[in-house]
């Protein structure tokens, strides 16, 4: 499964919530709150083994779900290659 | 049967009456034990079988002019839970509130920016059949724990929680509806001699409880505040102290300073302690049972508050901490590292993301329908 359908799964499954697109915003559509928000980091941070720092929790990097799977592709990019 | 029996159930029942006599209604066999401090003009219904043992602590049911508060039969609630609503808190058949928990369906202040002192739009809080809350579990606005479900002592919940029963009826329909939005302050106020009165009496309190402080002026109190002073404490001007079920503490060791800036706000059951220094700004809003401490096993340094930070419920703020100005605490957080201005710290350990990334407005009908008559 890739990592879109995975987040979209883990959002799905934590926050009773099944009709959103792509690029809607957690916070205006009220999908995550500040509490879920703290939940969706440490899921990514587990699920695929990155390290978030507080200077990211940003909304540019995960307020929908295309922000989040692109913040975990680079995040992952910059893994590797550090690696 | 024998009498002796029957007089003691007869004089329990009487003693639940009187201790429920401000519940709108109260069920054949509920039983009140201890402390039971039923407040505010809005409803509360007890039903049958429902236990409230406030022996250990009381148990403070708040419902806010208009607001509904139900226990369902044969819940039972233990000391120091708190129940505060102002649209609707339901718990039902069957369920556990275990101690000092705080149930919320409403935050009282907004996050960031503007009057800190004006209510957002409540959420209705409910509480499934046969669900437990763990000691000290915090339910937020919006919080829904589902049948049998079980919410690990200490933990916060500000959604869904376990398998939440969608289609049943009297659920649905008891969280239906649109609720006023009441502004904080809104509710008539006493005669400017009463209040004048009042206010004389809460100055006169603050002045006695707090006698071994250096305070400013107007420091205003509601309840009692245990003050053990070793060292200097200082409390700005128009600082408030609301009483509550537990006293708030401060306590300063030899050669420790606390300083307190102005018009700073206390709810009950704060707990501060001070082995080297703790300084809090101005216009800081202190939940109830916040724990402040500059000393912990095997770690030690000033914690300094800036201007405007609002920690809520719970929260705990560790030594060597400073928290930015503007800055908000999320309920039921450990605070271990520096918070950066303009700030939400959340979590356990506490993580700090900037307070542009929450979410403005709350999800369902019910808060659509409060935030349009928020906004009308």
């Amino acid at each position: 499964m890739n990592p879109r359908a995975r987040i979209r799964q883990f959002i799905v499954e934590t926050f009773f919530v099944d009709d959103f697109s792509d690029e809607e915003s957690f916070l205006r559509s009220s999908i995550i709150d500040s509490l879920g928000m703290v939940e969706l980091v440490a899921y990514l941070e587990k699920e695929f083994g990155i390290k978030v720092t507080d200077a990211e929790l940003i909304p540019d990097n995960l307020d929908s779900l295309a922000r989040a799977c692109a913040f975990v592709e680079r995040k992952r990019r910059i893994g590797t290659s550090a690696a | 049967m024998t009498i002796s029996n029957f007089a003691d159930r007869l004089l329990a029942d009487l003693g639940t009456r009187m201790k429920l006599r401000r519940c709108a209604s109260v069920g054949r066999s509920a039983i009140a034990l201890g402390r039971i401090w039923v407040r505010g003009h809005g409803q509360v219904h007890v039903s049958d079988g429902a236990v409230l043992d406030g022996r250990a602590a009381p148990i403070e049911l708040f419902a806010h002019r208009g607001a509904e508060i139900r226990i369902g039969p044969g819940v039972r609630i233990e000391g120091g839970a708190s129940l505060e609503a102002v649209s609707q808190i339901f718990i039902d058949a069957g369920a556990r509130v275990g101690s000092f928990c705080k149930v919320l369906d409403n935050h009282f202040h907004l996050v960031g920016g503007g009057d800190r002192f004006r209510r957002p739009p409540s959420r209705p809080v409910v509480v499934e059949k046969e669900a437990v809350l763990g000691a000290r579990a915090i339910l937020l606005p919006g919080a829904r724990v589902g049948r049998g479900a079980t919410v690990p002592p200490g933990a916060v919940v500000s959604r869904s929680f376990g398998a939440v029963a969608a289609s049943d009826q009297s659920l649905a329909g008891a969280t239906r509806g649109s609720f006023p939005v009441i502004v904080a302050g809104s509710d008539p106020l006493p005669g400017p001699f009463r209040a004048r009165i009042r206010c004389a009496i809460g100055i006169a309190r603050a002045a006695w409880y707090l006698r071994a402080c250096k305070r400013g002026g107007r420091v205003f109190a509601t309840g009692s505040v245990r003050v053990v002073n070793e060292g200097t404490v200082e409390i700005g001007d128009r600082t408030e102290f609301i009483g509550g079920m537990i006293p708030s503490e401060i306590v300063c060791r030899p050669g420790a300073s606390i300083e307190i800036g102005s018009s700073s706000l206390f709810n009950y059951g704060v707990s501060l302690e001070a082995c080297g220094s703790i300084r809090i700004g101005n216009r800081v809003m202190l939940g109830s049972f916040v724990r402040i401490c500059d000393r912990r096993s095997g770690a030690a340094g000033p914690v300094a508050i800036g201007d405007d930070v609002w920690i809520a419920h719970g929260a705990s703020i560790g030594p060597g901490v400073t928290i930015g100005s503007g800055s908000v605490v999320a309920a039921g957080s450990v605070v271990s590292s520096d918070v950066p201005a303009g700030s939400l710290a959340i979590g356990n350990p506490a993580r700090c993301m900037r307070l542009s990334l929450r979410a403005e407005q709350p999800r369902g009908p019910t808060s659509a329908a409060a935030s349009e008559i928020d906004t009308g």
